[in-house]
């Protein structure tokens, strides 16, 4: 399978170095083929989303503690007041 | 030539649980930025989200409304895209198989009803809030706010049956309807709890191949929802007319210019690289829940409306109106029933209590005075106790004003609604205001008398033949008896009595 690493590398939000852009599409290819021979597999008329198929555990509808705010935006690399800054989104206007 | 419009909505619909969709943080709207928020919502690695029951079960009850088939078993997937306001980097929502499918909304069109089909329903999350202005760098900052990262949601796709842009009105309000009527969202297009996006084509009248669509975004509230596809199909209409070519495009509406504007598209959006989560077994429905769920819905708004029509034979623009609301339809239900005219209680719901509501800007369910209350000043009518206009202009109002007040009593220290039905008692109020209907004829008798002496000019050009100022001494006596002589019964007697003065 081709990979187009230039679509990928932006979908991903990544830049990447003159070298990687050699090296990577060879590595991925291999990866991707590697997994593709699972689709040869038979696994029944129905489409398998999961590998285990147990019911899903559901939680009540009630409120627990959220994280403390200071620790929140103490993850951030800016904020101001109640904020979490980020470079703006939409630049022209 | 003619144009036919081809129009798709897809609603996402805020849940009115408590918790968020895979964390039990506070949906509480309104509260301080980021302090409602964990590892889980803010896509901490490690963290791993688990399903609100109460979420699930908002999403059968809509399907059942909606008469939508339910996937016993459904799948979560993940949507990858970049922004800011989605820390994960990609939201968890339902793609290979969503929670119901193929279900149908009727609308009225023309006083007939269409069946607009609803493809599919998902479970999905809200993101977070940007906010793009208002601070003294907005310039070149964006601020975020991750109270709303996970806020559950029901996306509901309508397929491309709608064919105006009043029958996507339609299509809105009914829904919005229903899903206030089953208490599971608000509602609210202003705060953006119901949210609206139109996929808009048009093809020539006849043709049956679908033209180029556009997507129009930011459809947040009626108005704009009409204005914003009125403008979006001439739009097309007129540049197919000058022989361009409709250029599939996210537009949003800029309610400020009145018109559609190409949105910049989030970068290489449309590859968002679904793929089934894999921290989410499939979600499991069983029949036996269902049926649970199915046995305690209310009546739904188009069988209500149905019923007002057959069972109290009101017609179907009050029906509709009355239906709008699952309280305003009770209160209705009540005051009908407590004062046997249903007819009345239409009338006075319709004109002064929605009057009152909407001066007040109040929902109906805030409406201060008690049904039993409404129901007594009706019979008063009814039994003519009162004249019709006392009651709309004096008793009523009055009536709403002490509602108000919260009346508490030695014994009862809190307002019960056995005290506010005293408080405002309708015959209470007539009598303290003196508005008691004068019923005697005597009395009447001698206002109208009295009317004639007071005005020997009018009286006059009466008996010379001048009949036209019969309404003026109408209305004086109505003016000396305060309002409270009924004028149906006046004339008559006013009549006799300048037959009499002629006759001398």
């Amino acid at each position: 399978m081709k990979v187009d690493l230039e679509h990928l590398s932006r979908l991903a939000n990544l830049e990447l170095t003159e070298e990687e852009r050699k090296l990577l599409p060879g590595q991925m290819e291999k990866i991707i083929d590697w997994v593709g021979q699972l689709s040869s597999l038979a696994t029944g008329e129905e489409e398998k989303y999961h590998q285990v198929d147990f019911s899903l555990r559901l939680e009540e509808d009630e409120v627990q503690p959220s994280l403390p705010q200071d620790e929140v935006l103490a993850m951030a690399p800016e904020k101001q007041g109640d904020f979490v800054k980020v470079p703006r989104v939409f630049r022209e206007k | 030539m003619k144009y036919e419009t081809i129009i798709g909505l897809e609603i996402h619909a805020q849940l009115l649980t408590r918790t968020k969709l895979f964390c039990r943080c506070s949906t509480e709207f309104g509260r301080t930025p980021n302090t409602l928020t964990c590892p889980v919502c803010l896509g901490l690695p490690g963290s791993l989200p688990v399903i609100n029951r109460e979420a699930v079960r908002m999403a059968i009850k809509l399907a059942l409304a909606l008469e939508a088939r339910i996937n016993f078993k459904s799948i979560f997937s993940r949507k990858n895209y970049f922004y800011p306001d989605l820390p994960k980097g990609y939201q968890i929502t339902q793609y290979h198989l969503p929670v119901a499918e193929n279900g149908r909304l009727l609308i009225d069109v023309n006083g007939s009803r269409k069946a607009i089909g609803i493809e599919r329903i998902n479970l999905e999350e809200d993101a977070g809030k940007s906010l793009h202005e208002g601070f003294p760098d907005s310039a070149e900052k964006t601020y975020l706010d991750f109270n709303r990262c996970g806020v559950p949601l029901l996306e509901i796709v309508g397929r491309p049956d709608l064919r105006s842009p009043e029958e996507a009105v339609e299509f809105v309000q009914n829904l919005r309807t229903i899903l206030q009527y089953l208490e599971i969202c608000d509602g609210n297009m202003e705060e953006g709890s119901l949210r609206c996006d139109a996929n808009l084509s048009v093809r020539p009248a006849g043709s049956t191949e679908f033209g180029t669509k556009t997507e129009v975004k930011n459809l947040n509230s009626f108005r704009f929802l009409a204005r914003a596809l009125e403008y979006e199909a001439s739009r097309q209409v007129e540049a197919l007319e000058r022989g361009e070519k409709i250029i599939q495009e996210t537009r949003g509406w800029d309610a400020s210019a009145n018109r559609t504007v190409p949105q910049r598209s989030k970068e290489e959006a449309h590859d968002y690289r679904y793929f089934p989560e894999p921290d989410l077994p499939p979600l499991i429905i069983s029949e036996d829940w269902v049926r649970e769920v199915s046995a305690g819905l209310p009546e739904l708004p188009q069988a209500k409306i149905d019923r007002f029509i057959r069972d109290y034979q009101l017609p179907v623009y009050d029906a509709r109106i009355l239906t709008g609301s699952r309280a305003l339809a009770d209160y209705f239900e009540k005051v009908a029933g407590l004062s046997g005219s249903p007819k009345q209680a239409s009338n006075w719901i319709m004109r002064e209590v929605l009057q009152y509501l909407k001066e007040k800007n109040l929902s109906p369910e805030n409406f201060p005075l008690p049904a039993e209350s409404l129901a007594e000043l009706i019979k008063m009518v009814e039994n003519q106790e009162i004249t019709i206009t006392m009651a709309k202009e004096k008793v009523f109002p009055e009536m709403v004003r002490r509602s108000l007040e919260e009346p508490k009593s030695a014994e009862v220290p809190v307002p019960t609604l056995e005290l506010k039905v005293a408080a405002c008692d309708p015959r209470v109020i007539t009598e303290e205001l003196g508005l008691k209907k004068i019923g005697d004829e005597q009395a009447l008798q001698n206002i109208i008398e009295e009317v004639l002496e007071k005005n020997p000019g009018p009286v006059k050009q009466y008996l010379e033949g001048k009949v036209q100022v019969l309404g003026f001494l109408l209305g004086q006596v109505m003016k000396a008896s305060k309002g409270q002589a009924d004028p149906q019964r006046v004339q008559p007697l006013l009549r006799q009595a300048l037959d009499k003065l002629a006759k001398k």
